[in-house]
């Protein structure tokens, strides 16, 4: 996106029409606006905000020029516009676009008391807003529906991050606490172009899915039901899971600004306390992490041989019983029963007795004939028993290793509850100061809360795990009966190419994402060493905020600005290096920067540094700045200026400003 | 889902549609359509692609 221009029409101190054409040079890519202090500077940025997302950050609500307010009469009506032209690019290549917002308001009182004016206006004027586009030719307008205007420049521009496009100086402090930016950041690099495809593509593929028919079998219409209320029962448990992290994060939150209140606490045994239960808790979770692993360990050594697990105790007990009937199944090695039966028909042994059937010597070789193989219990029983010993030998370590890793657990289990029952203890401590008292409390129902958040968030996490298998093994059935059925197999081949273009989707988003996070990061921190000299460096949350890795002293206002800037100015660089395009496809867009007084909280230095990469960083840079200010910036953004304007107020017969009327030349 | 995947796949046609769906969706960005209105369009966009001889 490059703005193209700006038209203000009587809003607030501009009177008349006001026109700014914004540098679109990419050499020439800076277009300063210079004012003094109350010329109008922070109204053209308000101008700017309200046009796109109707935020009026006014404390005098109405958006009217005050001069043209006061020559309106009871009945006249008298409008308000700001227009935005601004380019954007689509799969066509750039398209010109106009936002134009409008107020209409109406007079209905004018009265003077005490020689002062009332000039009374509807609360709530009739509000006009339009979008429209030139198609190919140049010529032709085509609008935008109004329900989808303000979807369309959210995606444009997002508001979550018009602070950072639409950066001033004078109120950049609040940028730094943004709760979550994830949704910006995609919709700023495109990733949301994959994003809904994905999500598009998905439901097509479930109403091609749907449209097989499964009537003819039993099975596959049960699967079918079951797809149904599986895919119901998946969307409640990820409501469940989003409002878990949703609660998660506001009782974090929550709890750490309660420890920010205590560790401010006067009296020193509060302090200290409070600093040993924040070192008892840094242990308890590294505790808990340890906890978690060993878990992790002991289940994966069982599952090699869960078999032994609950097999060995009756093999034991096996071996023992064998060992007691060992004598009485004992028989002579290598002998079988064909050998006896040979014996008994000579009716003569190898030591010569006579085996006369009845006599002794006959019943004791009988005898011997049973424990031998082919079909003894004997034989099967020795069997066994080496099998049973080779088989125990190898899994006596098992329960060596089962055993030792149960103990560590129970081990890890036991410090978690100690170091819990200490924190209790220092919990008391702090407690014993009245004030301290209250916020401690209160600090530990915002830690109860985060836990039982925590606990439905683990649940929904299983059930949606579970809700998926069922889902896929329902898809399952469905497929494999599609494929058999010749009325089907057009849907198939459907289903084949949309299942290859999701899991390609799928592929792509989570590369390109990884490839934002990366870079982002790396830009952030070199951006960050250009304009700061200190030790600290950054992180990039897993919500896109921006973190000092070693956190925890207070930052100036100065600071702040920086670490903004050094954010904003390395999201718009890495959308102008078009960093996620490649041959098969062109994500990028460009983004302009406009700012305002952006240098009124950073001293001389910074205002060099900043300047030293500012035109390098955006295609586009629009900045409103202070006469004084600019005089130093000057020195390295003048040769980048393309266009300048200087906002001037009208003189009275007297000479002196009027505030109401102030003009952009 | 599991799909027939011993049917001959068109590598060609493949990346067509995928082309074809990001166009659709590029262009979307700015003049949004309805959710189901994108989803009938890519529906309707991969019938007409997978047919196509």
């Amino acid at each position: 996106m490059i703005i193209h221009k700006l038209e203000m029409y009587n809003f607030r101190q501009y009177i008349g029409l006001q026109e700014v054409e914004f540098s679109t040079d990419l050499d020439k890519n800076v277009t300063v606006l210079i004012g003094v202090n109350t010329s109008g500077k922070t109204t053209i940025i308000r101008a700017f905000e309200w046009c796109f997302y109707a935020k009026n950050g006014f404390e005098d609500p109405v958006l009217l020029n005050s001069e043209v307010r006061d020559n309106m009469n009871v009945g006249d009506m008298q409008e308000v516009w700001v227009a935005v032209t601004f380019s954007h690019q689509d799969s066509n290549g750039d398209k010109m676009y106009t936002l134009k917002r409008k107020y209409t308001y109406l007079c209905n009182e004018r009265t003077r008391a005490d020689g002062k004016l009332f000039v009374g206006l509807n609360k709530k004027p009739e509000e006009d807003l339009s979008l429209t586009y030139l198609q190919a030719d140049g010529q032709t307008k085509t609008d935008i529906r109004r329900e989808n205007i303000s979807e369309s420049i959210d995606r444009v521009l997002p508001q979550d991050l018009s602070d950072y496009f639409f950066f001033g100086g004078e109120r950049i402090s609040g940028i730094a606490n943004r709760t979550d930016l994830s949704n910006a950041v995609r919709g700023l690099m495109r990733l949301d172009v994959l994003e809904n495809a994905r999500d598009h593509i998905k439901e097509a593929l479930k109403k091609f899915s749907s449209n097989i028919d499964t009537s003819g079998d039993a099975k596959a219409q049960a699967a079918q039901d079951s797809l149904g209320t599986a895919n119901k029962k998946l969307q409640q448990y990820k409501e469940t899971r989003d409002n878990a992290q949703a609660e998660m994060e506001y009782y974090q939150k929550q709890e750490s600004e309660y420890n920010v209140e205590l560790s401010k606490s006067n009296v020193e045994q509060v302090k200290k306390a409070k600093e040993e239960r924040d070192r008892i808790s840094k242990a308890l979770i590294n505790e808990e992490i340890r906890l978690e692993n060993a878990i992790r360990a002991y289940v994966d050594l069982f599952n090699k041989r869960p078999y032994a697990f609950f097999g060995m105790p009756s093999i034991k007990k096996s071996l023992e019983v064998l060992q007691e009937i060992n004598d009485q199944v004992e028989c002579v090695p290598g002998m079988n029963q064909d050998s006896i039966d040979y014996l008994i028909n000579r009716k003569i042994c190898i030591c010569g007795t006579h085996l006369d059937p009845g006599s002794q010597p006959y019943q004791l070789v009988m005898q011997e004939r049973r424990k031998l193989p082919p079909e003894t219990i004997g034989a099967v029983v020795m069997n066994y028993k080496n099998k049973a010993e080779g088989y125990l030998s190898g899994s006596e370590s098992f329960f060596t290793d089962i055993e030792e890793k149960y103990k560590e657990i129970r081990g890890i289990q036991r410090h978690i509850g100690e170091l819990q029952d200490e924190a209790g203890e220092k919990s008391k401590l702090i407690i014993d100061d009245t004030d301290a008292k209250t916020i401690e409390n209160k600090r530990h129902e915002a830690h109860t809360k985060y836990l039982e958040a925590k606990s439905d968030y683990d649940q929904a996490v299983i059930d949606i795990g579970g809700c998926q298998r069922d889902i896929r093994n329902c898809e399952d059935a469905i497929a494999k009966f599609a494929k058999s059925s010749t009325k089907n197999s057009r849907l198939v081949r459907y289903i084949t190419y949309v299942s290859m273009v999701q899991e390609w989707l799928s592929d792509t988003y989570k590369a390109k994402e990884d490839t934002v996070r990366y870079e982002l990061q790396r830009r952030v921190n070199s951006n960050f060493a250009k304009m700061y000299h200190g030790e600290r460096s950054i992180t990039i949350d897993d919500k896109y905020r921006v973190k000092y890795s070693d956190i925890t002293t207070e930052e100036s206002d100065g600071l702040k600005a920086v670490k903004s800037f050094a954010f904003i100015a390395s999201l718009v660089s890495m959308a102008k290096d078009r960093i996620l395009d490649d041959e098969e496809m062109q994500l990028g867009q460009v983004y302009p920067l406009v700012m305002d007084a952006p240098f009124s909280n950073v001293d001389e230095i910074h205002i060099d540094n900043i300047c030293k990469i500012l035109p390098k960083t955006a295609n586009q840079v629009i900045m409103a700045v202070m006469q004084k200010d600019w005089e130093y910036a000057a020195v390295n953004l003048g040769e980048y200026v393309g266009k300048s304007y200087s906002i001037t107020k009208d003189k009275d017969v007297e000479g002196k400003e009027i505030d109401t009327a102030t003009h952009i030349r | 889902m599991v799909t027939n995947l011993n049917d001959e796949i068109d590598e060609k046609k493949l990346d067509t549609i995928k082309l074809r769906i990001l166009e659709a969706e590029t262009d979307n960005i700015v003049k949004k359509e309805s959710r189901a209105a994108m989803i009938d369009k890519i529906y309707k966009l991969i019938m007409q692609e997978v047919d196509k001889k």
